[in-house]
């Protein structure tokens, strides 16, 4: 048992952190979503690109894709530093963290020579398609149809909620039914499209923190060459699981906690209330504190998760109770932050005399969805029930 | 980073577990034995080197730590075990800590299983135990003290042969004295709580110290103050876990056999999303109370807001887990033909005990910089 970072891994923590506020431009604030839309994704593709450069890009893969093959914790690290600011890696982080990581585990030779390097060199934006308009939570029940026509497959349908889909993505990673006859998690395939195929459009979905991030893609006989099928038809439904695994840990919330309860901390001590500085106020500091105890929840449960997979331990409940108190911990300080504030809490970015320049409404309004994607809480909840506690399920 | 507990670790929790279940654990059937005297109880966890972790080795101990008794102190919450294990540990590791000699045979008896000790940190008129301005004042005596005043609920008093106490010595300052309880002057009265662990007011008359019962005096004596107050915070916490663990044990499996409407209560979302809060947070708090061991055990700076921390984020599983664990059981829960109700008083006392969550977040407040 060792709670300390390794001297290497601070080091790269030191030069990681340099490295990006180095680079960030002065409008970024918090990250992550588009609010200055026409500037958020160049930027993020210059970002990644200068990342690939050091190899920084693609430090968790194996070196025979173009990665580091570094050590989960120096993953952490850069999982850390990236979403303490704000994730600049923006689309990015999704091929890096579980789109590459299927392809790998479950691509063709073919697929992997094609996307895999692509990727490792910044160059090219994934979106998801997974959520339907009637296929949420059930996600299993996903109605989207790939007819099997030989060499090809025709597509037919609707996904909703897909990231960046409008920056433009160039590929989504498709979730399809191939066999309506089967159960539901039988009939479920995987396929890579190109998003310039004839027939997919895709309409942005502004949402409550801006315009861009989320998006419907229209699927209009689309026609998807086999090659592009990812592993075996109808067998997609382990491969989502093995994807949605990684996209629970791959996303460090405890770290954009953190940089929420410093922002505020720097807030308290030089603002004045009544010829006194906030931060002396008894309720102020408390509501602080509190922020730090869901913040060491958050990271200590999203750490077991890494010390389970490095000793060969396959977290199921144990990921589920990591995303829940990463969320958990975001959306608390966000919402601790207005409180603090006050009525100018609810200024925007653009008003120059915004508390902490409008970052803390900014934070509320992103991590409201925290609790919703990857499952929701109570999704999470049920898995905790059912495989952390051997309870039944809701009959 | 290693989250996982080390081979040996792993072997000490298996036997703590075993050893529990069989010889420790509660009983709460109406007519069971009489739990054995708790110098018993020390004598056997003495054979297996528990009374001696912390101890170093080539001082006759056991090694380990912190962290190794908050193993076993969960495993003896587990099944609702009484014992003065932690009790005595919050005088023997302040012992260790002020570099009593290994063959000192307070030391010797305490890691013997013959020396029953315990820390009382509540003095008469003192909110909490981490009221700094509330020691009892010793004044000076030839070339000792003597000292007046009144100490409540202090753990296993009744049985202990050995108080440590915090006084400010006229001339020497804060310290931590180790009174025997056989003293002349020295008063223990048994106090009804609602807890199961015994507690006591030591009453104190004229009572006379030497230089021999102190610790450590003047700023060695504050700061040994107050990492004793941390270890006993911790290893409270740790052996209250495991009480939250048993509570959540019994509701889910009580859950699973209880039908109403024609169906195990456990298919309710609104019963197993209870159950699934409380191993939220028992898994968080348990990662959280090995982190503020490991972090004692290592000498690091950031023990404070660790403690303080962990001890602020338990009241809120402990409060959630009474709650949740009576709401899940329903009527019998709240019986004493039943075992709950044993466990949530566990609870409540160490929600009570050593810091409630105003003390501890200003704590965290002030390590954040505000």
């Amino acid at each position: 048992m060792d709670f300390e970072f390794t001297p290497e891994q601070v080091e790269l923590r030191a030069e990681l952190e340099g490295f990006v506020d180095e680079r960030l431009p002065p409008w970024w604030g918090s990250g992550i979503f588009g609010e200055h839309q026409d500037g958020f994704i160049p930027a993020t593709v210059e970002f990644c690109k200068e990342m690939a450069e050091r190899g920084w890009l693609t430090m968790s893969w194996p070196s025979e894709y173009g990665g580091l093959d570094s050590d989960l914790w120096s993953q952490m690290v850069l999982r850390e530093v990236m979403w303490g600011r704000g994730e600049p890696r923006g689309p990015q982080y999704m091929n890096l963290n579980y789109i590459g990581p299927m392809i790998m585990r479950f691509g063709s030779e073919e697929q992997k020579a094609r996307h895999l390097p692509a990727m490792a060199r910044g160059e090219v934006l994934w979106t998801q398609g997974f959520s339907e308009p009637g296929a949420g939570s059930d996600l299993a029940s996903l109605s989207t149809r790939a007819e099997d026509r030989g060499d090809h497959f025709v597509v037919n349908g609707q996904k909703i909620w897909n990231s960046y889909a409008a920056a433009p993505a160039d590929w989504c990673l498709l979730l399809v039914r191939t066999n309506p006859d089967a159960p539901k998690h039988r009939g479920i395939s995987v396929l890579l499209v190109d998003m310039t195929t004839t027939g997919v459009t895709v309409r942005p979905i502004e949402s409550m923190a801006g315009y861009g991030e989320i998006n419907e893609i229209f699927f209009d006989d689309v026609v998807v060459p086999r090659e592009n099928l990812v592993g075996e038809q109808d067998q997609g439904w382990p491969m989502i699981v093995f994807g949605l695994s990684f996209e629970r840990t791959g996303i460090a919330n405890h770290a954009r906690a953190l940089a929420t309860i410093q922002r505020l901390v720097e807030y308290v001590r030089k603002t004045e209330v009544d010829g006194r500085p906030l931060a002396q106020d008894p309720h102020v500091r408390t509501a602080i504190a509190r922020l730090y105890c869901d913040y060491r929840a958050a990271r200590l449960t999203s750490y077991r998760i890494v010390s389970m997979v490095e000793n060969g331990q396959d977290p199921q409940a144990e990921a589920s109770i990591a995303w829940v108190y990463g969320t958990r911990a975001a959306q608390n300080a966000a919402v601790a932050g207005m409180e603090i504030i006050g009525p100018r809490a609810q200024l925007g970015t653009s008003e120059h005399t915004a508390p902490v320049s409008g970052l803390i409404a900014r934070e509320w309004l992103e991590t409201i969805p925290w609790s919703i994607v990857v499952g929701t809480v109570d999704i999470q909840r049920s898995i905790i029930a059912q495989r952390g506690l051997g309870m039944p399920k809701a009959s | 980073m290693d989250l996982m507990l080390t081979a040996e670790q792993a072997e000490l929790q298996n036997t703590a577990r075993r050893y529990a279940e069989r010889n420790l654990a509660f009983q709460h059937e109406p007519g069971a034995a009489p739990a054995r005297p708790a110098i018993e109880t020390m004598r056997a966890m003495a054979e297996l080197g528990w009374t001696s972790l912390g101890i170093p080795e080539d001082e006759h101990g056991a090694g380990g730590g912190v962290l190794e008794l908050c193993l076993v102190l969960e495993e003896l919450g587990r099944v609702g075990a009484i014992t003065p294990l932690a009790s005595t540990a919050t005088v023997v590791l302040p012992m260790i800590a002020a570099r009593v000699n290994g063959s000192d045979p307070r030391l010797r008896e305490a890691a013997d299983g013959t020396l029953i000790a315990t820390l009382g940190l509540l003095d008469d008129g003192a909110r909490d135990e981490w009221e700094s301005s509330a020691a009892l004042c010793a004044r000076r005596d030839g070339d000792g003290w003597l000292v007046d005043g009144r100490i409540g609920l202090v753990p296993w008093a009744v049985s202990a042969g050995l108080v440590a106490l915090r006084c400010e010595l006229d001339e020497a300052g804060p310290a931590l004295v180790l009174l025997p309880t056989d003293r002349s002057g020295v008063v223990v009265t048994a106090q009804e709580a609602i807890g199961p662990e015994p507690r006591a007011s030591v009453s104190l008359a004229g009572v006379r110290i030497s230089g021999d019962d102190v610790l450590a005096s003047g700023p060695d004596g504050a700061e040994l103050v107050v990492s004793t107050r941390d270890i006993a915070t911790v290893l409270q916490t740790a052996w209250a876990v495991g009480a939250a663990e048993a509570a959540l044990g019994l509701s889910v499996e009580y859950a699973k056999q209880r039908e109403q409407f024609g169906r195990a209560i456990a298919t309710y979302q609104a019963v197993s999303h209870r159950c699934a809060d409380m191993r939220m947070g028992i898994d968080a708090l348990r990662l959280m109370i090995w982190e503020t061991a490991w972090a004692i055990d290592h000498g690091r700076s950031e023990v404070v807001e660790l403690v303080a921390s962990t001890k602020a984020f338990a009241d809120d599983v402990f409060g959630l887990t009474i709650v949740n664990a009576h709401q899940v059981h329903g009527a019998i829960g709240y019986s004493m033909e039943y075992p709950l109700q044993h466990y949530t008083r566990i609870l409540k006392t160490a929600q009570l005990e050593l810091g409630g969550p105003g003390r501890q977040l200003e704590r965290i407040a002030i390590r954040l910089g505000l």
